[in-house]
């Protein structure tokens, strides 16, 4: 085990191409095959530098895995390497994006109170399917990244935004069977 | 580390309970007591004996906590990582006295428990338990046990996990790793399993509440998502019969029976009619009052169940939190694992079962299955167990207070550990050496609502103009959920230092304090009774070398029998006034060695004599 150059990004970490789009069988077992090289429980009787240099190296492995995962998160990232606005920087969604958000909630907060499943279900299905179009927008998007033009950047940033939206959207609606309608917000 | 070989064994230190087990190459199996085979639990209960400065650990100390509730100390555990200030109204339920702790630092609140005119923290007490888990574990393994793994409930914060290390260390174990007690189940039961599954563990114990969901694949045990409830247990389930009898004698009565000799009587009557109620509809109660009044009472199951539901529904809601968290369907779970004593409760396992839609699943002994898990994760840190691997995640988002005291995540819940995160930090004022940051944990948006778990203080930052300063800071949560900060100045590539000063914990310097302290009083305690040895040995050399004055000594010449009787009224003399065993040892063997001429003489006598 060695410590990492301190440039190395997540794709390289696990062996990957630096694209948007990969394969996400590929992504898992290439991350369990090093994850279990690496974790600190087989270290245990090593100094302690080993021992943190396992802890350091599991974390990176671990956000690796997080970020490249999940689609939103792994274009925020390549957005991010190719020197891109984040979040802070660029607030905004594709056009149209903002009006339909608000119409979905407002639908939302209906079927919530009336505890229509059907309705419910029906929005789920809904925002999952509106996620899936942004997603392959993102894809297209992320391809032109390393053309070099800020409006490539800002394009993908947009779209990023909007997936947040939709994401929050997807957690406001109560359709798991396990989950109460109001969720309490009591100290945990 | 030194030895790589000393056992590690698994420790439950429970609410209620606890519990040591070991891994060997049969499999993890319990360490039981001196009362024989069956006797693998210990009470999680702390006598003190104000008189002769005792302290018991266990059955004997749960015995005369009737008798002795100020100096019983029971449920330490809800203490661990807490202040005075967030047990205020749980303090009222316990007979022992709970106090602020006095710190230097104003911001500080350490809860200590008043036992005569000693404070403890509870690390302190929880070592007692520790210390006594350690000591079976060295018997029955017959080598010293000086490394443990220790399981806390998911949801303990960084703080509490702390406090649980502290705990270990004070009672001289080196805690390898922190594993939290639905994981530690799953592990047990996954042993034999070469399955592919994803199982949700249930973990409802004396004062804590878990639920993990987990994902078993080719040895590896993730788990996906933890919620729960560190103050929520079948202790709860007790306080609701209690808080029920206290009114209604009140009512029925008009006395009072809140004292604590009456509320420990309450609180062991309350735990068998709800053990009672487990398997019978109804369960008989009577307390005396007073010399003539007897308070009759029968208990119906369903008026119990009425009485606990809103505490499983809050149960039954973390699961579904939980389940959302891992993106998991319930159809999705094939197998609800039930841990803890409190899940023997019939509505429990019902609600269970509808939730999830399967029965629970109680192949092991509840009480048992955690310490079983803590063996076998023992056993994979020693190398021995190759083929399974533990990833958990961390239970609370983790962040720093940000201007306008809100709560700015920097972690969020339910992510794999080990996991970092990085954060840059500038100075307000020109030549500002050192930055303050506070660091909190939990789901809410203002830092006030969050747990604070300390301080951190970056010292060390080179003089530079306002806003030039580029201090990057590291947050690091470890494979055991414990936070570890480190912070560096770009544009110098220093390192900054940085300095703790813990909310509700106790820092580096206590903690060595306390473990020196333990110590030293090992050391004591061994060197009082070297002492007494030794000074009843030197009244057997005294009295045998005294008898044979008296008989045979007009046979030394007069000024050697002078001499000796001068000798042994010294020897005498200092074994009363000296403290020091080896000093009183050394004279004794000194004053043998004077009395050889005598012995000759009585050798020869006696063999004249028959």
């Amino acid at each position: 085990m060695f410590p990492l150059p301190q440039d190395v990004d997540y794709f390289q970490l696990l062996g990957l191409d630096r694209r948007f789009d990969l394969d996400e069988k590929a992504l898992t077992s290439s991350f369990r095959a090093v994850v279990r090289k690496v974790h600190p429980d087989r270290f245990c009787d090593q100094p302690e530098e080993v021992r943190n240099l396992a802890t350091k190296l599991s974390a990176d492995l671990n956000n690796a895995i997080t970020t490249l995962k999940d689609p939103a998160r792994r274009a925020a990232y390549l957005l991010h390497l190719a020197g891109g606005p984040c979040a802070k920087d660029e607030r905004g969604v594709p056009d149209g994006v903002l009006m339909e958000v608000m119409e979905l909630r407002e639908r939302i907060e209906g079927a919530n109170a009336s505890g229509d499943l059907i309705a419910l279900t029906g929005l789920r299905d809904e925002i999952a399917a509106r996620r899936e179009e942004l997603l392959a927008d993102m894809s297209k998007s992320a391809d032109y990244l390393n053309e070099g033009s800020e409006k490539n950047r800002i394009a993908l940033r947009l779209l990023i935004n909007a997936v947040k939206y939709f994401d929050t959207l997807a957690s406001e609606v109560a359709t798991d069977p396990l989950m109460p309608a109001s969720e309490t917000d009591h100290d945990r | 580390m030194t030895d790589n070989d000393a056992p590690i064994v698994g420790i439950d230190l429970g609410t209620t309970n606890s519990l040591v087990a070991y891994a060997d190459e049969a499999g993890p199996h319990l360490i039981h007591g001196p009362a024989g085979a069956e006797d693998v639990i210990l009470p999680s209960v702390i006598g003190f004996d104000l008189s002769g400065g005792d302290v018991t650990v266990g059955h004997t100390a749960r015995l005369h906590a009737v008798e002795k509730p100020e100096t019983t100390v029971h449920s330490i555990k809800r203490l661990m990582g807490r202040g005075f200030g967030d047990l205020r109204a749980e303090s009222k339920r316990l007979p022992y006295r709970v106090l602020r702790r006095g710190c230097e630092i104003e911001e500080r609140d350490v809860a200590s428990v008043v036992i005569g005119e000693k404070f403890y923290t509870p690390p302190q007490l929880s070592a007692m338990i520790l210390a006594e888990l350690k000591r079976r574990a060295t018997g029955y393994l017959g080598r010293e046990v000086t490394k443990a793994v220790i399981t806390v409930p998911a949801h303990f914060d960084d703080t509490q996990r702390q406090a649980t290390r502290d705990a270990g260390l004070i009672a001289g174990l080196d805690v390898v790793r922190i594993v939290n007690e639905p994981t530690a189940a799953a592990l047990a039961y996954g042993l034999d399993r070469a399955e592919t599954a994803t199982i949700a563990v249930y973990d409802l114990g004396g004062g804590t509440f878990d639920i993990s969901i987990l994902r078993i694949e080719d040895g590896m045990f993730e788990v996906l998502s933890t919620d729960g409830d560190t103050h929520l247990g079948g202790d709860d389930f007790d306080h609701c019969l209690i808080d029920l009898f206290i009114r209604e004698v009140h009512k029925q009565f008009g006395v009072d029976i809140t004292t604590p000799t009456i509320k420990q009587q309450l609180r062991t009557l309350a735990e068998e009619i709800k053990v009672r109620l487990s398997n019978a509809d109804e369960a008989q109660v009577e307390i005396a009052i007073g010399p003539k009044d007897v308070y009759r009472r029968v208990i119906r199951r369903d008026e119990f169940e009425g009485m606990i539901e809103p505490l499983i529904e809050r149960t039954i809601a973390a699961c579904g939190r939980a389940a959302k968290a891992a993106r998991v369907r319930v159809d999705e779970i094939d197998r609800v694992v039930m841990v803890g004593g409190s899940t023997r409760v019939p509505l429990i396992r019902q609600r269970v079962a509808e939730a999830f839609a399967c029965a629970p699943y109680t192949a092991i002994n509840p009480d048992h299955v955690v310490a079983m898990g803590a063996a076998v994760q023992a056993s994979i840190l020693s190398g021995a167990q190759r083929g399974m691997l533990l990833f958990d995640v961390t239970p609370l988002s983790l962040g720093i207070e940000t201007m306008g005291g809100a709560m700015g995540k920097l972690i969020p819940a339910n992510v794999r550990i080990p996991c970092k995160a990085t954060e840059n930090f500038t100075t307000f004022q020109d030549g500002q050496t050192a930055v303050k940051i506070n660091v909190l944990q939990g789901e809410r948006e203002m830092a006030k609502d969050c747990r604070s778990l300390g301080v951190f203080e970056l010292r060390g930052i080179p003089p530079m103009p306002a806003g030039l300063p580029k201090i990057k800071v590291t947050f690091l949560i470890d494979q055991n959920g414990i936070l570890d900060v480190t912070a560096v100045e770009e544009r110098s590539g220093k390192n900054a230092s940085v300095q703790i000063v813990p909310s509700y914990g106790l820092t580096r310097d206590e903690v060595k304090h306390l473990q020196e302290d333990a110590i030293a009083h090992a050391r004591e305690d061994m060197s009082a009774h070297h002492l007494a040895d030794v000074r009843t040995t030197v009244e057997f050399d005294l009295n045998k070398a005294s008898g044979m004055i008296q008989k045979y000594g007009h046979l030394l010449p007069a000024g050697q029998r002078d001499e000796l009787t001068r000798q042994l009224n010294e020897l005498k003399e200092l074994s009363k006034i000296s403290d020091d065993p080896h000093a009183i040892n050394k004279a004794r063997m000194k004053f043998n060695h004077k009395t050889v001429p005598l012995a000759e003489i009585a050798v020869k006598e006696s063999l004249k004599d028959s």
